[in-house]
């Protein structure tokens, strides 16, 4: 059933700005560290060798840093593209009078936006390397640091994707849920300096780096909290998944 | 609230025998509906619209060319929504509402904002539905005319509540035909009739007379004629649908 209903769904994103902006954020992502490269050559190289790190591993730490802002804000449009749809044409009242579960028709909401942002991030996956081949990096390719820096923050980001989704679809009015948004992507930059507020789910992307630097910046340490913050991740997606739910389930229309 | 987008505050709704709390989804799947403007995802072609639906119901494709043959709309099915009229959109709603083989098609004012031609279109093809395939159709509409022309059962909502219901026909034969009299000679005409024993009353400025029957409607001119009162207006009158439901509804205020 929910296959279905995900099938009707994502029928309903063709020729909307959700595969545009999709491609858009791993490509202007990268864009970003290309022009950080090139602008600034000299400094990147010397910080990367004061990290011991080679340059496609600094190029990776780059990313990350730019990938904490780049990908909230892409969710945050997807999440407000996908209800909007239904929002703009009225159509609610007709979904529900369909022979379905008021539930499943959230599910499928979440699972659509939750397929795009996979898409989105996985692009990543060609988009990084291809960049750093043009900016004529040498040396192996970090595959599998890649893959996991991918993989991380793509978990770290599900409680985002979870909770712009029930903002999306509660209220109609999509400019406060992209500014709840947009000021919530910049303060996570800040809720995570300090160990109180790095509970909050804004600040588990800057936390899920798969290597981290050390405390006198001199080199790099794998990541040793991963767990925790994959956990709590994983929690809290789930509480606001169904607080979405049941809000959604309970409005009459 | 027959479809469960509203919950009643008491009570308990029972479509095709089975309670609408219970089994709410069962029967949806047998009823097809337009509430109020129809919903459409202007972004799509009519057909990718009738499409995201047919999926849900996981009905046969080839559903999706009946319905859009049923409403006329199947030339211009690849063409985008949010380009149609509101007449085409209005036939996509209903188009949308058929495509699971509805038992029971429920249209909320199904003719709201159209022009005479599509008022005219939508009005036959609800007509032509019930006939052609079976299915019992509910409008509510507040263009009473409309009604009168489309049902064969009618039912009348006051205040929340169902103060009348019946066929179209019991309904009318309720309310006969009155005779309406046009004369510069009210007073007069009026003495005239009294005296040779009907019963005329003067309403808007005009005579009326409970009998449609010729012979006694040219007996009743005949006397006025004789009595030299000049007749310029004969004429039967049906009451509408209107006319009745302001009748039974002005009934129910002074209940």
């Amino acid at each position: 059933m929910i296959g279905r209903l995900l099938y009707s769904d994502f029928l309903k994103n063709k020729r909307t700005s959700i595969a545009l902006v999709v491609i858009l954020m791993p490509f202007l992502t990268m864009l970003l560290q290309a022009i950080n490269y090139l602008l600034r050559t000299e400094l990147v190289l010397e910080s990367a060798a004061r990290l011991h790190v080679d340059l496609w591993t600094y190029l990776l730490i780059g990313t990350h840093r730019f990938l904490i802002i780049s990908f909230p804000l892409m969710i945050t449009m997807i999440a407000s593209i996908i209800p909007n749809i239904e929002h703009q044409s009225n159509s609610w009242k007709q979904m529900m009078t369909l022979p379905v579960n008021k539930y499943k028709i959230y599910i499928s909401k979440f699972l659509n936006l939750l397929i795009w942002s996979f898409i989105a991030i996985a692009l990543l996956c060609v988009v990084f390397p291809i960049t750093g081949i043009i900016l004529g990096i040498e040396g192996k390719i970090p595959f599998d640091l890649v893959l996991k820096e991918v993989i991380y923050i793509y978990f770290a980001f599900l409680p985002i994707i979870s909770f712009q989704l029930w903002l999306s679809m509660s209220i109609k009015n999509q400019a406060i849920s992209i500014s709840i948004g947009i000021i919530t992507t910049m303060s996570g930059l800040f809720l995570v300096q300090r160990p109180i507020t790095q509970w909050l789910i804004w600040a588990y992307p800057s936390l899920v780096m798969p290597i981290v630097p050390n405390n006198q910046f001199t080199g790099v340490l794998p990541n040793q909290d991963l767990i925790k913050w994959f956990f709590l991740s994983l929690i809290m997606t789930v509480v606001m998944l169904i607080l979405g739910m049941r809000n959604f389930v309970q409005k009459e229309v | 609230m027959l479809l469960g987008l509203i919950k009643p505050t008491s009570g308990e709704i029972r479509i095709f025998g089975k309670d609408l709390i219970d089994d709410r989804l069962t029967i949806l799947k047998s009823i097809g509906s337009l509430v109020e403007s129809p919903s459409y995802y202007g972004h799509l072609t009519a057909y990718e619209n009738l499409k995201t639906i047919q999926r849900v119901f996981d009905v046969p494709k080839k559903r999706i060319d009946e319905v859009l043959e049923v409403v006329r709309l199947r030339h211009v099915s690849n063409q985008l929504v949010k380009e149609y009229s509101l007449g085409m959109k209005q036939r996509l709603g209903i188009a949308t509402a058929l495509l699971s083989h509805p038992k029971l098609l429920i249209l909320d004012e199904p003719t709201n904002g159209l022009d005479p031609a599509g008022i005219q279109e939508i009005r036959d093809l609800i007509k032509e539905l019930p006939k052609k395939y079976g299915m019992t159709v509910l409008v509510s509409s507040h263009l009473l005319s409309e009604i009168e022309q489309i049902a064969t059962q009618v039912g009348i909502i006051l205040k929340g509540e169902l103060i009348f219901q019946d066929s179209i026909e019991a309904i009318k034969k309720k309310n006969r035909p009155k005779l309406k009299m046009g004369t510069l000679q009210l007073e007069q005409a009026y003495q005239v009739l009294y005296k040779n024993g009907w019963k005329p009353i003067i309403e808007n400025n005009f005579i009326w007379l409970s009998t449609i029957d010729p012979e006694r409607i040219a007996l009743a001119n005949e006397q006025l004629v004789k009595e030299g009162v000049s007749i310029y207006k004969l004429e039967e009158v049906h009451p509408s649908l209107e006319d009745i439901f302001l009748e039974l509804t002005e009934k129910g205020h002074s209940l």
